[in-house]
């Protein structure tokens, strides 16, 4: 901070200036996009196979992944520092049950929460709660406008450990519910359920469903995570999106990676996107190799428009060396 | 951020909350000087409430020596550190003592809540598994053999025990952190408590808490914490017939260097004057107890009459300024205030209000070089409406044993 303090503004200002500049070419050349500069639409396509719930499923092979960039959650605390940079969603629809697969990166598996300080791996989807005239808040939603969001847990689907590997117990006197307040009360958390349905109307109101009709599983492999989650197209109770052909509905992404000790807002977060879900006359989709993809000559024109009137500004309107024109050395 | 009025710092800081929304306050006075580290009171917490699968390493109630035990390992030097880096240098008391709204003068250094990273409300860490196993680690143990002796007012090698439970802070650090207010401060007695039934399990409790009293239990996936015998506190156990009672911590503490009650607060979180409470008249009248490491900024509600062999710089970084006072009160205790230290454990119910009943002259002793006058004083206790639920003298009665009991 010293040595940033003791330069002249101009400097700091070409600094700054610098910076952005880097850091724009830099998404660029990663491939990182910021969540709110996308427009993608994901589409379902109709099945002539149930795929059910294996993630590995020949079906997922046959089907087109759209890939949805994250970012990191920074609107509100906890925030995060990011990780998990994109999710490979691809969805069908069989027999008006809608599937999703989502893949991502993480060598890492997670999927013990036995001590303090661990953290699952997991994942969720987000949709409006209802068909609603907005779109609500990308973040939980707000109060007149909900989010429905089903949320995959690698620790859930590994169990609750019921002795974890502590030392030595001679005995344990009392192990009813009772014993165990969170599972008395009936919390969610504390249940066997890999897959939650919840409903949230702003931050910190995230609360499950009655009605807990997602289905899902996740499977590890050598390179990240594959995880199915199904629910039919209809869903009692008046909080839950319902789904058919031609439908276009709204969903978002949320990927949590437990060795980054990510949980809570400490997540990364994709935009809204459209999800289409396509009609049953729809045949085998068709597959864009990535080599198409157009180099992109939009953005390398961008930056040097924008590099061109920021060195235009600067020859204009920047600061001379000598301000007071007296010949002498500026004192700043 | 909100601003609150924090009495401990003598200022007001930042809080995500208002704070204020609660009448009565769960408080304590541990005297340090009198702990023998017999661990009963550990143990009772343990068989009344953290006994069951998952729980094997909560301890709601710890006593650990000073300055090398802790529990969970390190867990105040860790936090003063990590405070130290953010604040380097700034986290000094300035200002001279005041009045009940700044008692310890000013804390001009950071909270947690004002050194958090950014991003985040509260600087704290997630000790790890490790860091709880062993809860007594380095019992007894002191900073080094005396070679000559041990005398007042510091020892050469020295070490104290410390008693510890949830401090139901005023401003908590658990409650700030928890993103999705499962935590809540109860409005009638202050206590805090985890929502069994929306905590999910994130552990920023556990993180947040400078004294690390939330812990986390991987048979729920949820975090729990000391709930203050709530159940006693509403007066739900009938041995007292519906009075108000101290928990089971307090009210087994062999060494009875503990007193528990309920203080009327005032809306900025100071305490409303009631010179007749014991709590009140320890705290702020003779302010022989103080809070633990009040620059963290939580307002904790334990506080601790500290040890007095202890080497002074030790004790103003874990009780602040005011432990010179504290000492020196304690120390040459006047009339009154010996009166109210036989109140400790004297009974099970909350004592709300004292008096005094004079008696005669006992003996004269020495403290520290100046004549001391013993008084054969009678302390009084009454319960929250006023009738008398206790009664002991300063000295002991003498109770002679006739030379056979029974049979034998």
């Amino acid at each position: 901070m010293t040595a940033l303090t003791s330069t002249s503004p101009r400097t700091r200002r070409l600094i700054a200036i610098g910076l952005v500049l880097m850091l724009a070419i830099g998404f660029r050349i990663f491939d990182v996009t910021p969540a709110a500069a996308q427009s993608s639409i994901l589409t379902s396509w109709s099945s002539t196979t149930d795929p059910g719930l294996d993630p590995n499923s020949a079906v997922w092979a046959d089907t087109p992944a759209t890939s949805v960039q994250l970012t990191a959650q920074n609107v509100t605390p906890p925030m995060s520092t990011g990780g998990i940079r994109a999710v490979n969603v691809r969805s069908v629809h069989y027999n008006n049950m809608l599937y999703v697969n989502l893949q991502w990166a993480d060598t890492t598996p997670d999927m013990s929460t036995a001590s303090v300080g661990t953290f699952a791996d997991a994942v969720a989807m987000q949709f409006p709660s209802v068909a609603a005239s907005s779109v609500p808040a990308i973040c939980m939603g707000q109060a007149d406008s909900a989010v429905n969001i089903w949320q995959w847990r690698a620790d859930a689907q590994e169990g609750v450990s019921l002795m974890p590997d502590r030392g030595y117990v001679d005995l344990y006197q009392f192990t009813d519910d009772l014993y165990y307040p969170a599972r008395a009360a009936g919390n969610i958390q504390s249940s066997t359920a890999a897959v939650q349905n919840l409903i949230a109307g702003g931050f910190g109101t995230l609360t499950p469903l009655n009605e807990q009709v997602i289905a899902g599983a996740g499977s590890h492999g050598a390179l990240g995570w594959s995880v199915t989650l199904a629910r039919p197209f209809t869903a009692p109770g008046e909080n839950q999106p319902a789904f058919a052909t031609g439908d276009m509905v709204d969903v978002a992404f949320a990927v949590w990676d437990g060795t980054n000790k990510d949980r809570n807002g400490q997540k990364s977060v994709s935009a809204f996107v459209r999800l289409e879900i396509a009609g049953n006359d729809f045949a085998a989709p068709p597959t864009v190799p990535a080599s198409d993809a157009p180099f992109p000559w939009d953005t390398l024109a961008l930056i040097t428009i924008a590099v061109a009137v920021v060195g235009l500004v600067l020859a204009v309107f920047g600061r001379p060396s000598d301000w007071d024109g007296d010949d002498q050395p500026d004192q700043t | 951020m909100a601003q609150v009025h924090n009495w401990h710092l003598g200022r007001d800081m930042e809080y995500p909350y208002t704070g204020g929304t609660y009448d009565r306050q769960f408080a304590a006075v541990f005297n340090i000087n009198r702990c023998i580290a017999c661990q009963t009171c550990t143990m009772s917490c343990k068989s009344t409430w953290t006994h069951s699968p998952g729980q094997e390493l909560m301890w709601w109630n710890n006593v650990e020596t000073k300055p090398y035990g802790g529990y969970p390992t390190h867990w105040d030097s860790r936090l003063l550190s990590m405070l130290e880096t953010a604040n380097p240098g700034g986290q000094t008391w300035t200002k001279e003592p005041g009045p009940t709204s700044a008692p310890y003068g000013q804390f001009s250094g950071q909270t947690i809540f004002e050194a958090a990273d950014l991003g985040q409300r509260v600087l704290g860490y997630i000790p790890e598994e490790n860091d709880w196993k062993a809860p007594n680690r380095f019992e007894d143990h002191a900073t080094g053999a005396p070679r000559t002796g041990a005398s007042l007012p510091e020892h050469e090698g020295w070490f104290f025990y410390l008693a510890r439970i949830c401090n139901h802070c005023t401003y908590p650090g658990c409650l700030a952190a928890c993103p999705r207010n499962a935590i809540y401060k109860r409005p009638e007695d202050g206590i805090v408590l985890i929502d069994q039934e929306r905590c999910r399990g994130y552990q920023k409790c556990v993180e947040g808490c400078p004294y690390k009293k939330s812990m986390y239990r991987p048979t729920t996936r949820t975090s729990e914490k000391c709930i203050a015998c709530y159940p006693r506190i509403e007066g739900s156990d009938p041995l007292t017939g519906g009075d108000p009672m101290e928990t089971r911590c307090m009210t087994a503490c062999v060494g009875k260097i503990r007193m528990q009650g309920l203080v009327n607060v005032n809306t900025d979180g100071t305490w409303m004057n009631e010179p007749s409470h014991p709590l009140y008249y320890m705290v702020h009248e003779e302010k022989i107890a103080l809070p633990l490491y009040p620059q963290f900024g939580t307002q904790p509600n334990i506080y601790y009459i500290p040890p007095r062999w202890v080497p002074r710089q030790y004790l103003y970084q874990m009780f602040g300024p005011g432990v010179d006072h504290a000492i020196e009160a304690y120390t040459r205790p006047s009339r009154r205030l010996l009166a109210v230290l036989q109140l400790f454990r004297a009974t099970q119910k909350i004592i709300f209000s004292f008096d005094v009943e004079e008696g005669p002259l006992l003996s004269e002793i020495v403290v520290d070089g100046a004549p001391m006058e013993l008084y054969d004083d009678t302390a009084v206790g009454f319960d929250q409406n006023g009738n008398e639920i206790i009664r002991v003298k300063v000295e002991d009665p003498l109770i002679e044993r006739p030379g056979k009991i029974n049979s034998l």
